[in-house]
């Protein structure tokens, strides 16, 4: 039985995964310089940006109440990679801010400065994840990393390559790119099979629940998901995403207990009942305004989506609208 | 292990001294822009519509920064304090946590009002989703002032056991909302937090109105100059209330930093007020200029009422007497600029009873917004109060050392001792350093490139 607190932290890291990897697949998709599509790609990233960043400290202060007593281990093993991951955070969000004001040549450097960004900050967080779950670099007993091992090591690296693809997959998909929808099964596929030789490889014990019920439930999913991306199936697009949130979710069910290549159980650093029952209202009566409020964003930018207040000659949708 | 707890201490304070200005513009300039729509909505007037619309570029902008060096700060938070952040983590961290949620609510309303001007027939509407992003904001500002005084006056679980076993006992997770230093210190921080906020944007205006060449530039200026001198007058009348009975309170609360922000080495009746002095070795004080019996007074409301002193204390808890300095700085620049603020608000009240007078060269007739020498002190009072608002937390944080938490556990027991954090912080001061200024140049070229009169004109 999954410990609630566990699940909690885990789904606000996976609905942030889900949000960010939209936007890293509109980060790399605007480098790929994918002219046609720009305008729909900036129409989603414009009013929900600082969405995706404040998640992140969404999902910061959450750990901070699910797991106090594991923060002098997580604060000193990545104190040098978050920090770093921080810094280019501003760089993200400034650059973005920037190009929404500024049309031209200059809007588009500043573009392409924030896309950059977007993927260091999302290789960064990766390999904390990454390293979390293999423990390669990382010596829990002395609360020591080796970054240079803990980044540049076979399963960091291939986990970054299958999660760029797998973006890819929900992005083009999401985002209706044909150009790259019509590979994205085969880049799908390709990224599952990387995921699943680099966990025998190295972290063989999240495999053991891989043959179980929910996980046999998700492969079907899966192959649909890869169908659809076929198809010209409207919804295929929401289904993508929410697949993607599913299977985030559903490694960490493979991960569960363990984290640092099956070193540290991390149900042992779960608060107490005491604060976790105090978290809970705050959560519900938090979430559900966020839910709302996220609700009426997408009402008022999508379902109701009229000129916008500075229109012409500005913004991110504007400056690639050129194209259009 | 010293030279790391200070790099440490370093980079959080120099992260939260940019972080501090940024916030507080970000408290401040939602309730500005609000005003300006409202105005603009309610009489009818492009200046003021165009005044919104060009300030919530300058917000956008803000708050992108804003919101990653407020990212920056939660990183060094938990990762440069992780001991502290186990304490907080386990007894106080639901301020921290509802904060989450109002910056939340704020950055969704900031993705709805200001990608939405065009979206509503009616006016009102817009400026109603526009309120969210100024509540998000104050709460925010609220629920990291409730950690700030937790820090200040812990509670909420067993000291004592804590600290004979450094177990986490008797927890009451919702104590932290309502801490002793709470009750004053939550409503001073938000009010110097608008007074200093609302004065940067009085600076900016007036240095616009110095440069205005067009009737049209120079009635645009003077709409946002308006609303700024307002707040900042509101605010400091605040600010100086709360400022007051906050010192009365932290006698009780903190009296090493009492006796510390008043020099007072022991505790006595009679007490006399110390202004000024100097520094004589590294626990007493020279040279200050003695008001007999006035401190005395002032705390107690009568003369032999007794003041705390810092000799009651081990020297190693006593804060650093610098503090003494800091505060006198503190509250002379406070009641000079609440003197100019109100002398400003006169001269616009003589000018409305239409008084054709010259005093000291300022001509009444013409007002506060068309003399160049007040312009000019503006910019310089804006100066102060940003000096102000970053001096107010020097001393509030250098008056509680050597504690992070009061009383519970030291800074050199909080840090992150690794090395780690040593070509982090310069890398972080550096970039700090390039991304402000480039942040101004974009805005400045962000606005050349929008002509004042096309906006007012659409």
């Amino acid at each position: 039985m999954m410990d609630p607190t566990y699940l909690i932290n885990y789904l606000i890291f996976a609905a942030f995964l889900t949000l960010f990897a939209l936007e890293i697949g509109v980060a790399t998709l605007s480098l790929l310089s994918v002219e046609d599509y720009r305008a729909k790609l900036a129409s989603y990233i414009t009013p929900i940006w600082e969405v995706n960043g404040t998640f992140i400290v969404f999902y910061l202060v959450n750990f901070e109440v699910s797991y106090p007593s594991l923060l002098y281990m997580a604060g000193t093993i990545y104190i040098t990679i978050a920090l770093l991951g921080g810094l280019i955070l501003i760089l993200r969000n400034s650059f973005l801010a920037y190009s929404e004001y500024i049309s031209g040549d200059t809007g588009r450097m500043f573009l392409r400065i924030y896309a950059v960004s977007t993927i260091i900050v999302a290789f960064l967080a990766l390999s904390i994840l990454s390293s979390s779950v293999s423990g390669i670099g990382i010596n829990p007993e002395t609360v020591s990393i080796n970054i240079l091992a803990a980044i540049f090591n076979p399963f960091n690296i291939l986990m970054f390559v299958s999660v760029a693809l797998i973006t890819l997959f929900v992005s083009s998909n999401a985002f209706n790119i044909a150009k790259i929808k019509r590979y994205s099964a085969a880049l799908l596929l390709l990224a599952l099979a990387i995921v699943y030789l680099i966990l025998r490889e190295y972290v063989p014990y999240t495999l053991s629940g891989a043959l179980g019920a929910p996980m046999l439930a998700f492969y079907v999913l899966t192959a649909i998901v890869a169908g659809l991306s076929l198809t010209s199936f409207k919804y295929t697009g929401y289904i993508s995403i929410a697949w993607f949130f599913i299977a985030v979710v559903m490694f960490g069910v493979l991960e569960y207990p363990f984290i640092f290549g099956g070193k540290v159980d991390i149900t042992q650093y779960i608060t107490t009942s005491t604060m976790a029952g105090a978290a809970l209202p705050i959560t519900v009566i938090g979430g559900s305004m966020v839910i709302a409020s996220l609700a009426y964003l997408i009402y008022i930018n999508y379902a109701g989506r009229g000129r916008r207040a500075y229109g012409k000659g500005a913004g991110l949708s504007d400056t690639a609208g050129d194209k259009n | 292990m010293l030279s790391i707890v200070i790099f440490d201490r370093f980079l959080m304070g120099f992260a939260l001294a940019v972080h501090i200005i940024i916030a507080s513009m970000g408290i401040a300039l939602p309730v500005i822009i609000l005003v300006a729509e409202f105005i603009g909505i309610r009489y009818r007037d492009p200046y003021y519509k165009a005044l919104a619309k060009r300030l919530a570029i300058v917000f956008v902008i803000l708050f992108a920064v804003g919101t990653a060096s407020g990212t920056v700060v939660a990183l060094n938070l938990l990762f440069l304090w992780p001991q502290f952040m186990a304490v907080v983590g386990q007894v106080a961290i639901l301020p921290l946590y509802a904060e989450v949620f109002a910056f939340f609510l704020e950055s969704i309303f900031v993705g709805i009002y200001f990608y939405s001007w065009d979206r509503f027939s009616n006016g009102y509407l817009h400026l109603l989703t526009g309120i969210p992003v100024a509540v998000g904001a104050s709460l925010s500002a609220v629920f990291i002032t409730l950690i700030n005084s937790f820090m200040n006056t812990p509670v909420g679980f067993n000291i004592s056991k804590y600290l004979s076993t450094g177990a986490v006992t008797g927890v009451n997770p919702y104590a932290v909302f309502s801490s002793p230093a709470s009750f004053l210190e939550v409503p001073h921080v938000l009010s110097t937090s608008f007074f200093a906020a609302s004065f940067i944007f009085v600076a900016f205006f007036s240095y616009r109105l110095l440069r205005a060449q067009t009737p049209m530039e120079k009635r645009y200026n003077k709409g946002g100059l308006k609303i700024s001198i307002g707040l900042s007058a509101v605010s400091v009348l605040f600010a100086v209330i709360t400022g007051i009975l906050s010192i009365e309170n932290l006698a009780a609360i903190q009296p090493e930093k009492y006796a510390a922000i008043e020099g007072d080495l022991v505790s006595m009746s009679h007490a006399p007020e110390l202004i000024g002095g100097i520094p004589v070795g590294a626990h007493s004080l020279g040279y200050y200029l003695s008001i007999p019996n006035l401190q005395s007074i002032l705390l107690t409301g009568s003369p032999s009422g007794v003041v705390p002193g810092l000799s009651s204390y081990p020297v190693s808890t006593w804060p650093p007497l610098i503090i003494h300095f800091m505060f006198d700085f503190m509250f002379a620049v406070g009641v000079l600029l609440g003197i100019y603020l109100a002398a400003t608000l006169a001269i616009e009240l003589l000018r409305k009873l239409k008084v054709r007078r010259s005093v000291l060269g300022i001509s009444i007739e013409k007002g506060s917004s068309e003399s160049r020498t007040l312009l000019k002190l503006n910019i310089l009072a804006a100066t102060l109060a940003v000096i102000l608002l970053e001096v107010g937390w020097m001393v509030d944080e250098l008056g509680r050392q050597p504690w992070i938490i009061y009383n519970v556990m030291t800074v050199s027991q909080a840090a992150n001792a690794s090395p780690s954090v040593l070509p982090i912080t310069i890398l972080i001061v550096l970039f700090y350093a390039l991304i402000i200024p480039f942040t101004i140049l974009v805005l400045r070229r962000v606005f050349s490139a929008r002509p004042l009169d096309k906006e007012v004109l659409e």
